[in-house]
């Protein structure tokens, strides 16, 4: 955990929203003078939690401008014009609107005290329309992750965009009846993320070979899907690095998992 | 749907979950422990998978039982997962 997390709570009714909220460890403040000195100071990747969108009217001196990337999440729903205000100041809005899915209070703020926070996914908001979900990690950074990333294997339960959630501590999204690994959703979409899994693995294959494998089963393929490119055999033979593939034949398996040639390895 | 594996309740009253999710990080076949941290916990070997969270902590008697059920979990891993089968 590397970014720091400012806690705003000038009325005392964080506890009241939050419970546990004022043990988190981060720099607490309630005044008007702190929260504009700690915002002009803070570094960009800053996470703020604000008990109400009007403890940040101290921001309103702020000359415009001023974005660095700092992400706010506010404990209640906050509309315009006070949303667009809070909008030129910082990168992220997150609120309470019933439109997002927050992780239970009590389960949030442990994962927002998280050593890797940034692993946990805090709230999300589904996209019928644009057919996606945007996920927020306990960083408050936004991930966006397209429906046809969420497969739903023959015969499964299929993910339900009209009803999103986020429990298990923020280690679940659940779409309907379909759960979805934060894990996985990550190893597939953060190359840092797959790197450290990789690394926190006990039992590590970091061959070309086992790489191919892998991505094969984030995709849900079986060998017969690659026929047109290797045999079924034969890429038992590449998966357990008996064989390497030449270039051309990787670039093809490749073009199936839909990843480039020179990614594969990273999975 | 996700498979909800049963542990006995006084796990589940204290927020203990065992389950196969519908898009999990599939290598290798296992079944994920989750409380406020996840264990991945191979159905071959019954060892975790990860490094971090350590194996530590998960409650003793919970670690035994899972090992102990590993195989009726494999056949529900293996109707989750046909092509990646424990």
């Amino acid at each position: 955990m590397t970014e720091q997390l400012m806690i705003v709570d000038r009325t005392g009714e964080l506890a009241a929203r939050l419970p546990g909220a004022e043990q988190l460890q981060g720099h607490h403040m309630s005044s008007d003078a702190e929260i504009r000195d700690s915002f002009l100071r803070a570094k960009s990747g800053t996470i703020w939690l604000a008990s109400r969108a009007a403890d940040l009217s101290a921001l309103a001196t702020i000359e415009s401008g001023r974005q660095i990337a700092q992400r706010l999440m506010v404990l209640e729903s906050v509309l315009p014009p006070r949303r667009s205000f809070l909008e030129t100041l910082f990168r992220v809005v997150i609120d309470t609107v019933a439109s997002v899915a927050m992780l239970p209070p009590a389960e949030l703020v442990f994962a927002l005290g998280h050593p890797r926070r940034a692993d946990r996914i805090v709230a999300g908001v589904a996209s019928q329309e644009d057919e996606t979900v945007v996920l927020y990690r306990g960083n408050l950074q936004p991930l966006r992750v397209p429906m046809s990333r969420l497969r739903a294997r023959s015969g499964g339960a299929i993910p339900d965009l009209s009803s999103l959630a986020i429990i298990d501590f923020g280690q679940t999204v659940r779409l309907g009846k379909y759960e979805a690994s934060v894990d996985a959703i990550l190893y597939e979409l953060d190359p840092a993320f797959r790197k450290y899994a990789k690394a926190n693995r006990v039992q590590r294959d970091n061959t070309l070979g086992g790489a191919i494998r892998r991505l094969r089963q984030i995709r849900n393929l079986p060998r017969t899907a690659f026929a047109s490119v290797v045999s079924e055999k034969e890429l038992a033979r590449i998966e357990t690095n008996k064989v390497n593939p030449r270039d051309a034949t990787l670039g093809k398996i490749a073009a199936l998992l839909n990843v480039s040639s020179s990614e594969i390895a990273t999975y | 749907m996700a498979v909800n594996l049963f542990i006995p309740q006084k796990f589940s009253d204290d927020g203990w979950r065992l389950k196969i999710r519908d898009n999990e990080y599939v290598e290798e076949p296992h079944v994920t422990l989750i409380g406020k941290e996840t264990w991945r916990i191979s159905l071959r070997t019954g060892d975790c998978l990860d490094r971090i969270p350590p194996p530590a902590g998960i409650p003793r008697e919970l670690a035994y039982i899972i090992k102990k059920n590993l195989s009726t979990y494999a056949r529900f891993w293996n109707a989750e997962y046909p092509d990646n089968p424990a």
